[in-house]
């Protein structure tokens, strides 16, 4: 009877134990999910700010002015 | 017997054992739940939440013209608060914030102290990201950053009274931003994370998260090259001409989509805007867009629809000759004098459009029964709005069937006594292009999906005749001085007088120019209208001098950017 009883609480204490380290692992995992998430954030708002600058860069007025500097550069003798 | 006494002991220190690991668990058990359900005072202070509400901020949608290019964006930028209940030092933490933001700090204490009880003090509405990192450098509990959509407008003010603007909650205020506010914006999202004591995310349970929907992207039938070309030469016109303003209206006569619109006002002496719009003077975005709003009389641009009809009716042949007075004003049957700009003598009805005669405009319309001259000017869609779905549209000034005259009669033939907004203008005028049928006009790009809802104004056969003659206009007639040396232009000039802001009659000498042409005229690409608002009388008032080289302009410099080949031999023209 005695055995029977340690080795149910042996085995009691393992399964918590596993259900423990799952449990850990799942806390991890939605740790490192909400990293993610922050880091596609950030690269999403990079990305957003860059197309911006790639927009302003490439307007009209910005190209306009770029081809007379680039043709006063090439004025000069 | 002693394996007995063995087995009895072993027996008896498990009993203990399992007392012991009971006790044990029984007593964290009990611990925990007290610690959950009255934890202490100390441990409550020295502790963060367990649990944190996040918003997560929708973008909203962003607008691009028709080549995927984009005009407005939204980005995440940041705000500085301070939460005064929590400083304790205000010098110590004014000089830090002053030396992160840029900001007197003797100016940051003021604001600090000036608010007692307040717990939310903005310091900086939008910090840049050297200020963001440099705030965050400071790890201070009492300052925070707190995120905020930040609306950027790549392209600055070109087509910005197009675009118009969204207000400090991101709403639209102007434009497209307010008619497409509601598609624009999207839905913040929400969650609940369960935080460790170094408020790491531990936990979001799947039922309180609400994850955000951003708002839907819009293509707009504009081309901002082509915006660009129309509106900085608008603009230079305007200037040359020292005139009050001026509009222009670039659309594709097929498809019916807006390709550039632009609307300058330039503040001068002597003229003002009519009615007046005070929003425009806090923001131009804010303002009228006038192409849409503000009718205008159109003059001898409006010939064309009304000789078209007149001709597609049978009360005249384009080579009848008409008795148009060699000299002095024609007099009509009720005794109204016409004049023209030069006389000609008897003239073909061809001619007539041509020359841009009023005389004889005015004797073919007495043909017309007075049903027959309202029906011509309604089928191209005069008198009504557009629909294009831009706030604040007008459907111009057309006269009603009961006050219908005898003198109306003959002025609407020659594009007095009505006015009409450019976009109609330019709807109108597209007949002309096409096979005679009036497209829909539309800001949004067009998929082949769409159904093109299109009225039927005239035959395909006078829509053709009408084109052919108003190309003479530009070789032979008032377009001569707008002609393009690449393209074959069909268009119309006019000059109307300006009307006074107390609705009393017209000036004697101030006028309104306009000129809409299409081109190439074997295959019409596009239609542009440019009308110039009281320009200076010594430089220039006759819409032929003053708006066509606009639209000329325009039209050459698109019709290359969209890649058409110049219709005229050039080279030839040029080696001439």
């Amino acid at each position: 009877m005695a055995r029977k009883l340690i080795f149910t609480i042996i085995v009691l204490s393992f399964a918590m134990l596993e259900l423990l380290v799952v449990r850990q692992a799942q806390i991890n995992t939605v740790h490192s999910m909400a990293t993610l998430h922050r880091k596609i954030e950030a690269n999403n708002e990079a990305i957003n700010v860059l197309k911006v600058q790639i927009e302003e860069a490439c307007s009209p007025s910005a190209l306009a002015k770029s081809i007379s500097t680039e043709n006063e550069l090439h004025e000069q003798p | 017997m002693s394996n007995l006494k063995l087995t009895t002991r072993i027996s008896h220190v498990a009993v203990l054992f399992i007392c012991i690991v009971t006790l044990l668990m029984g007593s964290t058990l009990y611990k925990v739940f007290t610690l959950k359900t009255a934890p202490p005072i100390q441990l409550i202070k020295a502790t963060p939440p367990a649990t944190s509400f996040s918003k997560q901020l929708a973008t909203r949608g962003q607008i691009i013209d028709r080549r995927g290019r984009l005009l407005a964006a939204s980005r995440v930028g940041h705000k500085v608060f301070v939460d005064p209940a929590l400083v304790e030092d205000f010098s110590a933490i004014s000089f830090e914030l002053g030396k992160a933001l840029s900001i007197p700090p003797a100016k940051i204490e003021q604001q600090l102290r000036s608010t007692p009880g307040s717990r939310y003090v903005v310091l900086k509405k939008l910090v840049t990201p050297k200020e963001e990192k440099a705030i965050r450098a400071l790890k201070h509990r009492c300052v925070g950053l707190e995120e905020r959509l930040v609306r950027e407008y790549p392209h600055g003010d070109i087509g910005g009274s197009l675009i118009g603007l969204v207000g400090t909650e991101h709403t639209g205020l102007a434009g497209f931003e307010n008619r497409y506010n509601e598609k624009l914006t999207g839905t913040a999202g929400t969650f609940v994370r369960q935080r460790d004591r170094k408020r790491n995310t531990l936990w979001v349970s799947p039922s309180d998260y609400n994850p955000k929907t951003d708002g839907v992207d819009l293509q707009l039938s504009i081309d901002i090259v082509i915006q660009d070309i129309a509106s900085s030469r608008l603009l230079e016109e305007v200037q040359r001409c020292n005139a009050g303003g001026g509009r222009i209206v670039v659309a594709n006569p097929i498809t019916g989509e807006i390709l550039a619109m632009a609307d300058i006002l330039n503040p001068r002496e002597g003229w003002s805007q009519q009615p007046d719009d005070p929003n425009r003077a806090m923001d131009v975005r804010l303002g009228r867009n006038r192409c849409v709003t503000d009718p205008y009389e159109p003059g001898s641009t409006f010939k064309p629809f009304i000789w078209s009809v007149a001709t597609q009716l049978g009360k005249a042949e384009a080579d009848e000759v008409l008795p148009t007075p060699l000299n002095g004003p024609y007099r009509t049957s009720f005794g109204r004098s016409i004049r023209d700009v030069h006389y000609y003598g008897p003239a073909s009805w061809e001619k007539v459009l041509v020359k841009s005669m009023n005389s004889g405009m005015a004797i073919v319309s007495q043909r017309m029964t007075h049903k027959e001259l309202q029906e011509a000017v309604s089928r191209f869609g005069f008198g009504e709005s557009t629909h294009i779905g831009l706030g604040g549209e007008t459907k111009g000034i057309v006269t009603t069937p009961a006050n219908w005259s005898d003198y109306t009669q003959t002025s609407v033939s020659m594009g007095h006594e009505i006015a009409v907004t450019p976009l109609q203008m330019v709807q109108g005028f597209s007949a002309f292009a096409r096979d005679g049928t009036v497209p829909q006009l539309q800001f949004v790009l067009a998929t082949d999906d769409d159904v093109m809802f299109v009225r039927s104004a005239l035959t395909s056969e006078i829509a053709a005749m009408t084109r052919k003659i108003m190309g003479k206009v530009m070789t032979e007639g008032t377009g001569q001085k707008s002609q393009s040396e690449l393209y074959d232009l069909f268009g119309k000039s006019g000059t109307a007088q300006l009307p006074r802001a107390d609705g009393k009659g017209y000036f004697e000498d101030r006028y309104i120019a306009s000129f809409i042409a299409g081109a190439p005229i074997n295959d019409p690409r596009l239609v542009i209208l440019c009308v110039i608002d009281d320009p200076d009388k010594s430089i220039g008032h006759y819409g032929g001098v003053v708006a066509g080289p606009v639209v000329r302009d325009v039209m050459d410099q698109s019709l290359q950017y969209l890649g058409v080949p110049p219709s005229v031999d050039y080279l030839t023209t040029s080696s001439d």
